[in-house]
């Protein structure tokens, strides 16, 4: 027996070690919630809030905004998070979320290594390994939220329960019945395919059963336990169902699930070879999942005499669920680096249960462990630096450098990149954030980034196509009444403008490149994007209300070189450049500023930079520019995109010829963006982050501007 | 095998001392409600009553804020970022390089502290940060712990609590975590040697005055400019104490004795080493040229004790050892003056700042402004400052005006008044810890006219911590009073009655 002034020195060690546990595991909470947030917004997830933001839209169930092949709780998941935060804090609460999967996966492992006779502190260490591996670890599936996380989180739980003790006894039995049979149901509704996987991890809840006394109570239980899965599976359909959306739910559901099985070409023998090929490569590239699970079958195969019945139904049920976390894999055929988060949990608990034999057998050797108090600290630490400390240390400086989501999202916006600040500025002219965006794209985040909605619910021009991830192409993967919702969005939504990536363009001859022909007009050309105007928003910026003739100001007075007169000015192509004297042309946003320009080279060309100065020194000066052929958007210190005004002259990487034609321009100011239209096209638009004024400076030689005239800006470009 | 107790038992079960709504409130309450206080009884009530369970919750929150402090504050440039480019942490890293195994590590450039820690980690800039940041929130941390177990009301505790985590937040003082510097390790040791005497004017014992001392020592090695002011204030009062305080055990008089013996003799080697090493002397350089030759009477002085006057030192009038390309370190013109410098001149400087006090006190007074309204930003090159709370209104964190200082010396005055009748020997230690760090502001201003901002960094850091703590003691001694008078007026009043 210890003396107390033993107990107190021991208490002492386990105060520091508990409060050194705290600080690292603190640390590794704080770094995944911010580094996550950035780390989650990974492919599927921005796929599944497209469909999220279009149902905020437009109402309606999930299917009804976007081909989803898995049940609707991973929408409903990201709708959550859409509803608890505004748009920019919308991946913090998916980082949130993310944190609680890997708290309930960390919560999984530590309750098996105890329900295996391991200590509890070991439990905690194990659990604290594990939610590193899962929250901040090197793998793909750590730090997101897909899908197969969602269900690894549902087991989890399901797990959790059926370990815990408590939750059998006779007053909660009932509900532990009910709530594990909930969550296996919607991994179940989620991923048909985890059915294997639910059963296994409800093997274990069967058992637990067992420990009940009353007889009814038992039965209740054990018919909660079969019926409710399969209930809450069949609930989604008849759901939709009941709400006369069956079709769309099962379009995608089922059949372009179907689809993706089929779209493969592969036999089922094909299936299986191609299967065992990769799990051998799978096991040479993560050796030390190869050594804990052999190292499982072993330990089951050698002490399944000596485990008690819970043991052996843990052991049997991991070994299902492994099995059926490969079969799964095997029947999707496709294994994307994130689908395996489905064999990691069942492998992680292997190796909780192996720890937990592996302390029992010691213990009963060598009796208790003084150290215990040390291994979650131990574990942490071990973990940072075994584990990769790459996303640890991104996540601490992110929760170091963060003030605010909005001084984030400022940050971001900051550093966007040129072609992407160019269509949002045209975006912006002709629609509002929120607003539909008809996109011919392969990617999620083109909507996205713009803060925009799809604008039909086929996101991607694959669904339309027919063109199945990581399979053929054919029109018979083109689900039926496509064209008939593509139809009936279009009239829902009736964009006002259409994006085409230039390395995809639009294939013709489909419905899709026919209502584009019949109601777009291309508006912007460049290098990454072309930008498409609904007819009449291309109008209303490229041709517009010419308005009245203006008579621009000269910022310097009578000491300008500037002649100013209505509707004209000029400068000489000899004047001395100046950013002080200045031809001012609007003294705010909201204004559409058109005339003729010839430009008057001087020695180095010419140079006209139209400049919006924001009401403060401080504040970024925004310039569209045309120097020379070549015409870009920028502020003071960078350029963003830049376009040639004739595209068919080929870039000789020389001095572009002087351009002394004349040319008519318009510089389009709504409330949050200006777009510059030379000759009838948009060469360059620009973001105004703040109310700014609009001049004219010369950089370099003179110019001669015409018809100068001052109109209404395009009518849905934020202006009241 | 797991059975079901009776809903009857299992609210006997949960029915104890600490249960704080009774049966025969739960009968008239809904379902709901009852299960809630069932729960409150069970899990909450239970726990808010278990000073153990407290404490380690406490503990817990603390490292959670410790976290937030050590995250903010270096989280940024993490891990790789730290990059060093003062000449002075250069010299640290020389003098650690050296190891205590070394006689010449005693008597480098650099007082032993900084340099030991460095050694201790591996002379790894990033450890070190890491390492210092940490002390530097724990040690703001054991402050806030002693204030909490020496004072009475629960008011002071926040109120002190409040006041010291805030000024170990202030930007000024915690950027200098991030700089390999002896700034961040001398606050460290300052708040921990304030708060251990602090500890042991509370309740005094051999074993606390042990660790006051041992703490001090740790401080007077940070930095030489800590020494003075201990050697003036410190040392005389342990030996005055030991033999004036007759009501203390002989015990602990010795004890004060044995620590003013050794403190002093830390004071003496700290002296010598830096006369071995001459590290003075740039100081001494600076202040000549920025100081002393700028006024007349001072130059005559210092000429009379033998500085060599040249044409070529005059011409350095107003400048520093490190101004126009080092010329006061490198021009032959000026060999005898070094010379002078780096042997007898460090001398009559110490001297020069007892004899010619007043004017130096009055330069200081012109100076405070500047120097207490400095937010260090120019050395904030990780953008601390950014990342943490900004400074709080009202000087809260510390005077930041001479105004600020004046207000803050009443209040701590009066505080230490007010503590004085009860708590004497609290009054007594805290005041003489206050009047040290006066002695230890004016020695940072005077010891070198070069970086005055930084060298301030630690004096006032220490100076608004030993401020605090004056003024909630003062809030606890009034609180207490108000609350002792209150309950023996009931007493009367029952008594009467």
């Amino acid at each position: 027996m210890s003396t107390p002034t033993q107990s107190s020195v021991r208490n002492r060690w386990s105060q520091l070690f508990l409060f050194s546990t705290v600080f690292v595991v603190g640390a590794m909470v704080v770094a995944a919630l911010f580094h996550n947030e950035f780390r989650s917004q990974n492919w599927d997830p921005q796929q599944t809030r497209d469909y999220v933001e279009r149902t905020i839209r437009y109402g309606g169930t999930f299917y009804e905004n976007g081909l989803l092949n898995k049940g609707p709780l991973e929408p409903m998941v990201y709708r959550i998070a859409a509803l608890v935060t505004t748009w920019d804090g919308f991946w913090y609460a998916i980082s949130f979320f993310i944190l609680i999967v890997s708290g309930l996966i960390a919560w999984a492992a530590s309750s098996t290594v105890r329900a295996v006779g391991g200590h509890r502190l070991l439990g905690v260490a194990v659990g604290i390994a594990v939610f590193f591996h899962f929250a901040l670890g090197k793998a793909d599936y750590a730090g997101v939220l897909y899908s197969r996380n969602m269900v690894v989180g549902l087991f989890a739980g399901a797990w959790i329960i059926a370990l815990s003790r408590r939750s059998w006894e006779a007053r909660r039995a009932r509900w532990s019945a009910l709530a594990v049979g909930v969550l296996l149901g919607l991994a179940m509704q989620t991923l048909f395919v985890s059915a294997i996987a639910a059963f296994a991890v409800g093997l274990l809840a069967w058992n637990a059963l067992d420990d009940i006394d009353d007889d009814a109570l038992y039965r209740r239980c054990r018919r909660t336990l079969v019926v409710t899965p399969i209930v809450v599976t069949v609930a989604a359909p008849a759901y939709y169902l009941l709400r006369g959306r069956i079709q769309e739910f099962w379009s995608g559901w089922w059949t372009y699930a179907k689809y993706q099985n089929t779209g493969t070409g592969r036999s089922l023998a094909n299936q299986l070879v191609y299967g065992r090929d990769v799990i051998l490569r799978y096991y040479r590239s993560w050796p030390v999942s190869l050594v804990i699970v052999v190292s499982f079958l072993v330990c089951t195969v050698a002490l399944w005499r000596t485990f008690d019945r819970r043991e052996r139904t843990i052991h049997l049920s991991l070994t299902v669920w492994f099995i059926g976390a490969w079969t799964e894999l095997v029947m999707s055929q496709r294994y994307s680096s994130h689908y395996f988060s489905i064999l990691a949990l069942p492998t992680a608990l292997m190796a909780a249960t192996i720890i937990g034999h592996a302390y029992r057998l010691l213990r009963r050797e060598r009796g208790e462990f003084r150290s215990v108090v040390a291994w979650p600290l131990i574990a942490g630490l071990l973990s940072i630096v075994a584990m990769g400390g790459g996303h640890f240390n991104l996540g601490l400086q992110a929760a170091s450098s963060f003030s605010s989501v909005h001084n984030t999202a400022l940050a971001r916006q900051t550093a966007e990149p040129g072609k992407q600040r160019t269509v949002r500025a045209t975006l912006d002219l002709v629609s509002h954030a929120d607003d539909p965006l008809l996109a011919w794209t392969e990617f999620p985040w083109t909507y996205l980034n713009y803060h925009r909605v799809a604008a039909t619910r086929w996101i991607w021009k694959s669904f339309m196509m027919g063109q199945i991830y990581l399979g053929r192409t054919g029109p018979q993967y083109v689900l039926p009444k496509t064209w008939e919702w593509f139809a009936d969005d279009m009239r829902e939504a009736h964009p006002a403008a259409f994006l085409e990536e230039t390395a995809m363009p639009m294939a013709s001859g489909n419905p899709f490149a026919d209502y584009v022909h019949a109601n777009f007009t291309k508006a912007f050309a460049g290098t990454d994007y072309n930008i498409y105007l609904r007819n009449d928003q291309a109008d209303a910026v490229l041709r517009g209300d010419a308005g009245r003739a203006l008579t621009p100001n000269r910022a310097l007075g009578q000491a300008s070189n500037w002649v100013a007169g209505s509707g004209r000015a000029t400068l000489a192509a000899d004047a001395v450049p100046s950013v002080d004297d200045v031809l001012e042309l609007s003294p705010s946003l909201c204004t559409r500023v058109s005339g003729t320009y010839t430009a008057a080279p001087g020695a180095g060309g010419s140079f006209l930079s139209f400049r919006f100065d924001g009401p403060s020194n401080t504040d970024e000066t925004m310039r569209l520019n045309i120097a020379d052929t070549e015409v870009f958007s920028g502020n003071d210190a960078t350029v963003f995109d830049s376009v040639i005004l004739d595209p068919t002259k080929v870039d000789t990487a020389q001095a572009a010829p002087a351009d002394t034609a004349s040319h008519a321009f318009a510089v389009v100011v709504g409330a949050q963006s200006a777009a510059l239209v030379v000759d009838g096209q948009i060469r360059a638009a620009v973001r105004l982050p703040k109310p700014a004024r609009l001049s004219l400076e010369m950089r370099n030689g003179g110019v001669a501007l015409g018809d100068l005239q001052v109109g209404a800006p395009p009518p849905d470009s934020g202006c009241k | 095998m797991p059975t079901t107790a009776p809903d009857s038992d299992a609210a006997a079960d949960v029915s104890d001392a600490s249960e704080h709504i009774t049966h025969s409130e739960q009968a008239t309450q809904p379902e709901y409600a009852t299960s809630f206080a069932r729960w409150m009884n069970r899990a909450v009530w239970p726990r808010l009553t278990d000073s153990r369970w407290i404490s380690t919750a406490t503990g817990v929150i603390a490292t959670l804020g410790l976290l937030f402090f050590v995250v903010r504050t270096l989280g940024a440039s993490w891990p790789g970022q730290f990059k060093i480019f003062f000449p002075d942490s250069f010299s640290f890293i020389n003098a650690a390089r050296l190891t205590p195994f070394s006689p010449a590590f005693y008597a480098a450039e650099r007082p032993i502290a900084f340099p030991t820690l460095l050694f201790l980690l591996g002379r790894s800039t990033v450890v070190t940060i890491v390492v210092q940041t940490f002390l530097y929130g724990l040690a703001y941390l054991f402050a806030v712990r002693v204030a909490c177990r020496i004072l009475c009301q629960a008011e002071a505790r926040l109120l002190a609590g409040l006041l010291i985590v805030l000024i170990g937040l202030e930007p000024r003082f915690a950027l200098w975590n991030t700089h390999i510097l002896s700034e961040s390790l001398g606050m460290t040791l300052a708040v921990v040697s304030v708060s251990m005497w602090w500890r042991f004017s509370a309740d005094p014992t051999v074993a606390r005055l042990r660790w006051a001392g041992v703490a001090t020592i740790a401080w007077l090695t940070a930095r030489d400019s800590n020494v003075p002011p201990w050697a003036l204030v410190g040392v005389p009062a342990l030996l005055l104490a030991s033999l004036l305080w007759k009501s203390a055990e002989t015990d602990l008089r010795k004890a004060l004795r044995h620590w003013g013996v050794i403190t002093l003799v830390v004071c003496l080697g700290v002296g010598l080493t830096q006369s071995a090493n001459g590290r003075n002397r740039y100081a001494t350089l600076n202040n000549v040229g920025l100081r002393v030759l700028p006024e007349k009477e001072l130059t005559n002085w210092f000429v009379d004790q033998g500085m060599p006057m040249s044409d070529a030192l005059v011409e350095r009038t107003g400048f520093s050892s490190f101004d126009n390309n080092w010329k006061m370190l490198n021009s032959p013109d000026l060999e005898s003056f070094r010379s002078w410098a780096r042997s007898s001149g460090q001398r009559q400087m110490l001297e020069s700042y007892v004899r010619f006090a007043p004017h130096w006190v009055s330069t200081l007074y012109r100076d405070l402004p500047i120097l207490l309204s400095s937010d260090q930003s120019s050395y904030d090159a990780f953008h601390v400052a950014k990342r943490l709370p900004a400074a709080m209104p009202w000087q809260i964190g510390g005077p930041t005006s001479r105004a600020g200082l004046l207000m803050w010396s009443l209040l701590a005055c009066a505080g230490l008044a007010l503590t004085a009748r009860r708590r004497g020997l609290q009054s007594i230690v805290l005041a003489l810890l206050l009047a040290s760090t006066f002695v230890d502001l004016y020695m940072a201003y005077v010891g070198d006219s070069v970086e005055v901002q930084r060298h301030m960094v630690g004096p006032l850091s220490r100076m608004a911590l030993i401020m605090a703590i004056c003024v909630c003691l003062g809030v606890d001694t009034l609180l207490d009073d108000a609350r002792r008078r209150a309950v023996e007026a009931r007493r009367d009043k029952v008594a009467g009655e």
